[in-house]
């Protein structure tokens, strides 16, 4: 008799443990796996101003790791780009075709910069930088 | 096969025992290799109610020397120098009830720290402050622990704290100081039911470190690198920013089920979660990272023990996550740095599965072991890994000889292999530094190396009768032989008293 | 079984795939035509590896140059492309050296394709006045001497620039008050009314000039030490101003090359402005001297006071055609612009007052910036100082 109430007891106290253990094994720390972003660097030029094609080189430095993202492939005023969710400050420097209000056709130099940026979304990115032109 | 390995075991344990003189059984159930199959079960402060047979006090002075031929761990030094004096007692109270405690000063030096300007490293790796000088260091450590168990009818409950301070400093540029407050607390209990204890337990800790480099040369001033794990490191807030502190907090539980005699199924599982995050002081506290540790084992096993026979099988398995968050930190304003997110750019996954068999005779013990160990970790971004396995066997025999009335002798022996069975490294070599880039190749190259060890020790208690405390001394010598051509030699001599 | 797949890496991981026929887009900038490689150098270097591998010279496809990778591991890349190229930019020749780089691109068997974009860079309007010094200089007896006049002019571009038919113009009108008359027409909005113009003689490429680098222009290309102790050596002037036209010209012809004579005001001898009131410009020169004479000669008119009709024959350089100018000054007295102010909207004030002789000796030249180019804002108020010491002393 006794041993019957003895191992009735020990389930109880087994189930009740594994119970606990699972409640837990599964609050743990939550790893934050989501890396990465599509960033889309647009560039400004005003409103006066239609970006018909850049050709231009960004460099997107990493303020934390200081690591250098490179790529020359706009469409447009645009480029996307996969980065490490991160702040990030932004170089841009090539030459640009535009066209003023009147529709006539410019081709200049420019450069688009900014210290700072965040590109911190998971899933899409976006920031807007203002072009200053070199000549 | 195994039959005739028994066969052989028998025949020995036999021979022995004629040759056997008596041995004291508190002194065996102190000293004797059998402990081995109870020592996860005394982490439960309500099962040290058995945890020995006498009480006892111990007084001694100890001292252990390392030495490697080349740092195996660069972190870690190419060895260590620290004596200590400790006391431990173990006092029963009444028939029901026990208290223990244990005090230790230690004050000694580590040799060649490089890639390290923390103490503690072992704990929270890969979260340091670190420079490629680093040098010898000087370490102080503090250690008091006590507890209290109580048996109640079936009922076992018991509680223990266990503090340490420690602070380890270089007297020479880079200057690093670090203080360590450790405070644990734990409390269990157990019931008995039927032939078994089956107990549970539960642990809470509380981490402090202050850590910083200084430079007292002029033209020696350079930076210190915030490691974030392979060799990565927090770009932003490295060089000037020397002077960071770690704030951790944690806790574990535990379950065990052991036999109230020494014969019978016993496990243990065990589930710890910490995290360790590390602040910079020079920029109003703000986070850099947040190390998060999982360690969680299970013991299943099998033993008995029929007069001066005793035999002990187990399974264990034991896997340690470290996971590091880096907290992105955006612009400041003011003296406030928000945080934009957190990515857990650093991982380790550990994993060690062994199984043991144990096997005694009287004053003899064999203990064999042979397992695998597993050890990953990665970087996210950009990608890097290191990996190695390893499969080990290690195998250890102890001799209890009593020499005339007064004197016994515990000799000891171990030998144990641990062969490289895999291993992996995946780095962006083209953007490393060449000072990073030969930190990770040495690391790898004595990660997926293969060892061999060996360890030979002997301990000698002295008591003659008419003597109300004893004295004892303990030499041991452990050596391991890296595949690397590189050895690391160990020495370990106590004195002490105990009564 | 299953700890094996749990503790060790698959080796599904380590099969290595191959990018073939990648390829590395040099895009050359919209801004400039008849783009030529003339040299190139480039490398991937494989960021896990180190593995360096140099590319293939590139191939001309339309106005860009298309490099094919040789069969290459998959992964990330440090690219370097480097290079020479010669183009043409507004009707100016010119030729540049290049260096792009992208890192951490990415090769792999869905993404063969990579571009890179050669900068852009300031090719024309390259040369400015670096040094205009033509105070004269003191002899030992205090007399004047003023044929040591010199003039600097230095590419301050990115890329190798051709000196050849810029010209170096003197303005026909003075600065001071005592300068200005109601000229009719007045062309200054839109040419510079020249008195004196030379031009650099050359095919197209005859003459070039490296950034940085530096043509000396002398009016008599001697070594004016001996006539003058306290003068200078301009016998090493890569030109000289030699009036070569035919009869009256008292000019001597000495060692150096000599700039075409175009057009000069005297017959005898052209001596710059010692009093540093007149502007000084420099242009490249779109027609040879028959057309431009044809085309370009203008003589304003005005009538004074008396009833007199005054002329003023001249030539006129459109503005279009000016690289750079310079107006000096009297600090007291600057009465007018003599060029249009677009051109340069200050001037330099090379002497105190109409009685200042100490600024005998001394040279005009212009500010540097910190990245060591010369600062032209097209207002020599900001960017040139007077009185300095001469280079050539």
């Amino acid at each position: 008799m006794s041993n019957e109430i003895q191992c009735k007891d020990m389930k109880k106290i087994l189930s009740i443990v594994m119970l606990l253990m699972a409640v837990v094994l599964s609050a743990c720390h939550q790893d934050n796996d989501d890396y990465m972003t599509q960033a889309t660097i647009s560039l400004d030029g005003g409103d006066t101003l239609k970006i018909e094609q850049v050709q231009a080189m960004a460099h997107l430095t990493n303020l934390n790791s200081r690591h250098v993202t490179s790529t020359a492939d706009f469409v447009g005023s645009k480029v996307q780009i996969e980065l490490l969710r991160g702040a990030y400050q932004a170089h841009v420097e090539g030459i640009l075709s535009y066209t003023d209000l009147q529709g006539k056709r410019y081709v200049r130099s420019f450069r688009a910069v900014s210290d700072y940026i965040e590109l911190v979304n998971s899933g899409m990115s976006e920031v807007k930088l203002s072009i200053i032109f070199l000549d | 096969m195994e039959k005739k390995l028994h066969i052989i075991l028998l025949l020995l344990c036999q021979f022995l025992m004629i040759e056997a003189a008596t041995l004291d059984s508190v002194y065996t159930d102190r000293n004797s290799l059998w402990r081995y199959t109870r020592i996860e079960a005394l982490q439960n402060p309500a099962m040290m109610t058995r945890a020995y047979l006498k009480s006892y006090t111990e007084l001694s002075v100890q001292c252990d020397y390392r030495k490697q031929s080349d740092a195996f761990c660069l972190e870690q030094g190419t060895g260590f120098l620290m004596p200590e004096i400790s006391a431990h007692s173990y006092v029963r109270l009444t028939p029901s009830s026990v208290v223990w405690g244990e005090a230790a000063y230690a004050n000694g030096k580590c040799f060649d720290k490089v890639y390290n300007n923390v103490a503690d490293m072992e704990l929270l790796y890969p979260d340091v402050i670190a420079d490629s000088i680093g040098g010898d260091t000087k370490r102080e450590r503090y250690l008091f622990s006590g507890g209290y168990a109580a048996e109640n009818g079936p009922w076992l409950i018991g509680g223990e704290l266990k503090f340490r301070a420690e602070q380890e400093y270089r007297t020479y540029d880079p200057r690093m100081r670090s203080i360590v407050s450790d405070l644990t607390l734990k409390a269990g209990m157990a019931r008995m039911v039927g032939k078994y204890r089956l107990g549970g337990h539960a642990e809470g800790n509380i981490y402090r470190q202050t850590a910083d480099v200084d430079f007292y040369g002029e033209t020696n001033g350079m930076g210190e690198l915030q490691m974030t794990g392979l060799g990565t490191s927090y770009v932003r807030f490295s060089g000037s920013n020397r002077d960071i502190f770690y704030e951790g907090k944690g806790g574990a539980i535990g379950v065990d089920v052991t036999p109230d005699e020494e014969s019978g199924w016993f496990g243990h599982l065990r589930h710890a979660l910490h995290q360790y995050e590390r602040l910079s002081d020079e920029y109003n506290a703000m986070p850099l990272t947040t190390l998060y540790r999982q360690q969680t084992s299970i013991t299943v096993g099998w033993k008995r023990k029929t007069g001066n026979r005793d035999q002990a099988y187990l399974l264990h398995a034991s896997y340690d996550k470290r996971a590091s968050d880096e907290h992105v930190v955006g612009s400041a304003s003011g003296q406030d740095y928000p945080i934009l997110t957190d990515l857990t750019m650093y991982k380790q996954h550990r994993w060690d599965v062994y199984a043991a068999a144990l096997y005694g005779c009287d004053s003899w013990h064999l203990l064999a072991r042979t397992g695998l160990l597993s050890h990953r970790q990665s970087y996210a971004y950009e990608e890097r890994k290191m990996e190695y396995a390893r499969l080990y066997g290690e195998l250890t025999v102890q001799w209890l000889k009593p020499v005339g009335k007064d004197l016994t002798l515990n000799l000891h022996a171990a030998g144990g292999y641990a062969g490289n069975i895999s291993s992996k490294i995946l780095m962006p070599y083209a953007n490393m530094t060449p000072s990073i880039t030969d930190y990770i190749n040495h690391s790898y190259q004595y990660q997926k190396a293969s060892y061999t060890q060996a360890e030979l020790g002997i301990k000698a208690d002295y008591q003659p009768t008419k003597w109300p405390v004893g004295v004892f001394g303990q030499l041991a010598t452990r050596w391991q032989f890296c595949s690397e051509s590189e050895h690391e030699g160990n020495l370990h001599l106590t004195l002490g008293i105990i009564f | 079984m299953v700890a094996s797949t749990l503790f060790f890496s698959c080796s599904k991981d380590d099969e290595t795939t191959f990018v073939k026929n990648g390829t590395v887009t040099i895009e050359m900038p919209i801004n400039v035509s008849d783009v030529v490689l003339n040299s190139f150098e480039g490398t991937a270097t494989n960021v896990q590896s180190g593995t360096v591998t140099t590319l293939p010279t590139p191939v001309k496809n339309g106005e860009n140059y298309v490099v094919t990778i040789p069969s290459l591991e998959e992964g990330k890349y440090n690219l370097v492309a480097k290079g020479n190229i010669s183009f043409v930019k507004n009707g100016v020749a010119g030729t540049t050296d290049f260096e792009v780089n992208s890192n951490n691109v990415e090769l792999t068997e869905k993404s063969t394709a990579v571009k890179m974009v050669v900068s852009s860079f300031k090719a024309e309007g390259g040369f400015v006045f670096s040094e205009i010094c033509t105070t004269g200089t003191l002899t030992p007896q205090n007399k004047n001497y003023n044929n040591d006049a010199y003039f600097i002019i230095t590419n301050n571009s990115d890329v190798v620039l051709y000196a050849d038919s810029v010209a170096l113009i003197e303005s026909q009108y003075q600065s001071g008050s005592s300068g200005i008359q109601p000229w009719d027409p007045d062309v200054r909005p839109y040419a510079i009314p020249a008195g004196t113009v030379f031009m650099i003689p050359g095919s197209g490429t005859d003459h070039p000039v490296a950034p940085g680098e530096s043509i000396i222009i002398a009016n008599n290309a001697m070594d004016h030490r001996t006539a003058n102790e306290n003068s200078y050596d301009l016998s090493k002037a890569d030109f000289e101003v030699y009036l070569d036209n035919g009869g009256n010209s008292m000019d001597t012809d000495y060692d150096a090359a000599n700039l075409d004579y175009i057009f000069c005001y005297t017959q005898t001898i052209w001596i710059p402005s010692v009093q540093q009131n007149r502007s000084y410009a420099i242009a490249r020169m779109k027609e040879n001297k028959e057309t431009f004479l044809t085309n370009h000669s203008e003589t304003p008119t005005y009538t004074a006071t008396t009833g007199k009709i005054m002329e003023s024959k001249q030539v006129q350089i459109p503005n279009e055609w000016v690289l750079d100018a310079v107006n000096l000054g009297t600090e007291d007295d600057f009465g007018w612009f003599v060029i249009s102010e677009t051109l340069d909207a200050g001037f330099v004030a090379g002497r105190a007052n109409s009685k200042d002789t100490t600024q005998r000796g001394t040279a005009i030249k212009r500010k540097k910036d910190s990245t060591g180019k010369y600062i032209d804002t097209n207002n020599s108020t900001n960017d040139m100082e007077a009185r300095q010491t001469p280079s050539l002393k």
